[in-house]
């Protein structure tokens, strides 16, 4: 390096260096990030510094929205609506990640956390991949299932019970489209995703009814919505991330009616079918995920562990990438022989186990 | 060629929410624990329904406190009587209500040409008409969902239009009523929407100032717990007793059980209405007896507890007019008006010919082995001076009546299966063929075993 670039370096050191100090100072204040983190334990940094700065002092619910720096300006305002607005947008992102590990957990990459990142998920999501589709997909459907069970339950005040659904729908299309940007490819394929998440949720929420009336007749309609379980919902959205689409975007020079047109996604081959409203795009192919990658904060697949007799992507062939894996030897033990005691304990007998475990080399 | 896009540019891209909106009848209820029934299920079932009926009930008990503190002239008691009572229709059926005032309206000439004339010929033929147009009305014209919603109160209104023709015909109202009166028997919001049918005098009798002790809660009251009770159990409780249950017979015993749950919820809720507007005849507004339909003695009993009110206006002025023509031309004819006044509709048209085939086939075993046996086992109830030597005391008798009783709440759950609604389906409406052919597969899945086990009865009662 030249004495300019050292320069240049000390200088930008100089001019970070206030940032860096007050950072430190005030704890782990992010100034970038998506609403997600706010399904991470990180989240509850900031909240510890809040009371720490005056003990026995209870914030309201609107300095926890703005304490939290990484929201737009409208998700802020959102935030601040009502008491338990704040409480259910967390539950909203957190069911979202504990679904999308669950439902990716025989998968090379597993919907991990990576601690320091900014968007939850690292780096890797910056490639706009199948894995990027389903994690906003199952984001925003989380998101509109956590508001619309609040709602059903009476817990938000904007929201009657018969439109639930649609109130739910309706937050988490306001809260997570707000920050995309529509004139852009990745911008679109975000919205695309997002909206499909809720699409499958919303098809997943049967509304049970009943006729009363004179000998049979419909005079009085009662219904009541079941409340499916989210895992049955972001089994669907998996599937369709399974078959997801392949897209890409086209501006055409001008349209029928002379104006200037937007951007649009269109499948990559002529023949291809076109996606529907409930399915998932993406732009790019995926990475294999197999080898760490410190760039794209990938984990890699070494020390995961793996099923010797599946022939899906949990079994040893696929998930260790031909790499091979080594058998542990776990021991322990295990409650087994459970029954229930009057009144009112279940006892267990303790059995010992030697199982065999398999990890990717 | 043109290529497609993605997104249509005339529409929004953000679609709305109004597409692929299924509704469900019953609920997959399987994973549901108990706690969850009660708060989703129950809470909003009772809140909602009560919704809906609270306007009825307000303008029941305005018209009862207005009769009673304001002394003015009759006319405008009928008068007051409409309003309300319209009121009530359009806060429980919305815009729909404009297919009811036409009809009742116009029933007042039909009702004018009946005074004219002295006989019962213009009632029949006044019957023929306005059940035929009830027919009509269910397969011709406006929107089924939109017809189901109205279909019983038409019947309500068919059947008070009636009742004033023969009462005419027959000598028993002297004077052709006026037309406030008439629209106000009409429009009674007592009765309106959920009945029961009451004849003109007791409507009349409404404003004469009778005098009421401030007990008449009491009885509202228990209607009410009644009637909500009734709703909880058809709606919620008969789906967490049955949870899981994969069982066929056992799900149409539980359907059918809704059924009837929700048939005492509206009975009791139209008794309420009664009450509370201050129409407190019992022998008038009791309308049904769930006992003895959920415990029953015969078949015959749960047809006469069903619905007493109608089965009453049945008898007087369906069966009675046209014995002359014998019997069982009487009962033929009977049981097509009753079907015709439900739209002649497959589901209820076969049920309720099954129950004219069994409650005969029933009646007629009974009859046979009491006189043969000298007991007690008759379709109704011995009265306390009967001539058998075996009365209800004797415990052999007791079971038998028993045996019949499971006989019919056997027959009881089949049939009502087919009332029950197995899907609400918004975005095509079956067609006529395809909704008989779904009705159909109801009983076909059962293998018609009760039509079975009644033929065979039969077959046996004609060697005996």
């Amino acid at each position: 390096m030249g004495a300019k670039e050292i320069g240049y370096n000390h200088l930008k050191i100089l001019v970070l260096l206030p940032f860096v100090i007050s950072n430190l100072a005030t704890g782990s204040v992010l100034n970038e990030g998506t609403w997600w983190l706010l399904g991470t334990d990180r989240q509850h940094s900031t909240h510890q510094h809040m009371s720490d700065m005056a003990p026995g002092y209870k914030s309201p619910q609107h300095n926890n929205c703005s304490a939290v720096t990484y929201l737009s300006e409208r998700q802020k305002h959102m935030c601040q609506k009502s008491d338990r607005v704040f409480d259910t947008i967390s539950s909203g992102a957190k069911l979202g990640i504990e679904e999308c590990q669950h439902q990716l957990q025989s998968h090379r990459w597993n919907c991990s956390v990576i601690r320091e990142a900014a968007n939850v998920f690292g780096k890797v999501l910056d490639i706009h991949t199948r894995e990027k589709a389903y994690v906003h997909a199952i984001s925003a459907a989380s998101l509109a299932y956590q508001v619309t069970k609040a709602c059903a339950k009476g817990e938000l005040q904007d929201c009657s019970c018969d439109e639930d659904v649609k109130y739910g729908g309706l937050f988490s299309k306001e809260f997570a489209d707000s920050i995309e940007d529509g004139t852009s490819p990745t911008g679109l394929m975000n919205l695309w995703n997002n909206e499909a998440g809720r699409r499958l949720m919303k098809n997943s929420m049967n509304m049970s009814c009943k006729c009363h009336g004179v000998s049979g007749s419909c005079t009085m309609k009662v219904c009541w919505r079941v409340l499916t379980p989210f895992r049955s919902i972001a089994e669907q959205i998996r599937e369709k991330f399974d078959g997801a689409f392949r897209v890409k975007a086209v501006r055409r020079s001008v349209n029928k009616n002379g104006k200037i047109n937007k951007l649009r996604l269109k499948p990559v081959l002529r023949e291809m079918k076109r996606p529907t409203k409930k399915d998932l795009v993406f732009l790019d192919d995926s990475p294999t995920y197999c080898e760490k990658n410190e760039t794209m904060q990938v984990l890699g697949t070494k020390g995961r562990v793996c099923n010797q007799t599946s022939d899906g992507p949990s079994g040893c062939l696929i998930m260790c990438c031909g790499r091979g894996y080594q058998t542990m030897l776990r021991e322990g033990v295990d409650s087994c022989n459970c029954q229930f005691v009057w009144c009112c304990r279940v006892e267990c007998d303790k059995c010992p186990y030697k199982r065999d475990e398999h990890i990717c080399n | 060629m043109a290529m497609d896009y993605m997104t249509d540019e005339d529409v929004d891209y953000y679609g709305d929410y109004e597409d692929d909106d299924m509704l469900v009848e019953e609920g997959d209820a399987t994973y549901m624990s108990i706690t969850d029934i009660f708060k989703q299920c129950l809470e909003p079932t009772l809140t909602e329904a009560f919704g809906q009926v609270a306007w009825m009930l307000c303008a029941c008990l305005a018209l009862r406190l207005l009769n009673h503190h304001l002394n003015v002239g009759q006319r405008v008691d009928h008068i007051l009587s409409v309003c309300l009572g319209l009121v009530a229709l359009v806060s429980v059926v919305g815009g729909n209500a404009i297919f009811t005032i036409v009809p009742a309206v116009m029933g007042y000439f039909m009702v004018s040409t009946c005074a004219k004339s002295s006989g019962i010929l213009h009632s029949q033929i006044a019957t023929i008409v306005l059940v035929c147009y009830l027919v009509v009305r269910e397969y011709v014209g406006i929107l089924p969902e939109s017809w189901e919603q109205v279909r019983g109160i038409q019947m309500i209104i068919v059947m008070k239009i009636l009742s004033l023709c023969f009462d005419m015909g027959i000598g028993y109202q002297t004077t052709l009523p006026s037309f406030d009166q008439y629209l106000g028997y009409i429009f009674c919001p007592a009765n309106l929407i959920f009945g029961p049918w009451i004849p003109f005098d007791v409507y009349c009798r409404l404003f004469e100032g009778q005098t009421q002790t401030i007990w008449w809660v009491l009885p509202a009251f228990g209607a009410a717990v009644c009637s909500f009770l009734s709703l909880g159990v058809s709606s919620c409780l008969l789906y967490w007793v049955f949870l899981g249950t994969q069982s066929r017979w056992l799900l149409t015993f539980r359907d059918a059980m809704a059924v009837r749950f929700s048939h005492y919820f509206i009975s009791y809720l139209s008794e309420l209405s009664c009450l509370l507007t201050g129409i407190a005849n019992d022998s008038v507004i009791t309308v049904t007896e769930p006992w003895r339909i959920e415990m029953p003695r015969s078949l015959v009993d749960v047809v006469v507890c069903w619905n007493k009110p109608m089965h009453r206006w049945l008898r007087v002025y369906i069966f009675r007019p046209s014995i002359k023509w014998g019997t069982f031309q009487a009962v033929l004819w009977t049981f097509a008006v009753s079907s015709m006044l439900h739209g002649l509709n497959f589901g209820l048209t076969s049920v309720l010919l099954s129950l004219g085939l069994y409650t005969y086939v029933e009646h007629t075993l009974r009859e046979k082995l009491a006189t043969i046996f000298n007991a007690c086992i008759r379709s109704r109830k011995c009265p306390a001076n009967c001539s058998h030597t075996f009365k209800s005391d004797n415990f052999t008798v007791f079971m038998i009546n028993v045996i019949f009783g499971l006989l019919a709440i056997f027959n009881l759950a089949y049939l009502g299966v087919m009332i029950s609604k197995s899907h609400i389906d918004t975005d095509v409406p079956p067609t006529v063929l395809e909704s008989i052919n779904d009705d159909l597969k109801k009983w076909k899945d059962l293998n018609f075993l009760s039509h079975v086990v009644m033929l065979c009865i039969y077959l046996a009662s004609l060697v005996i």
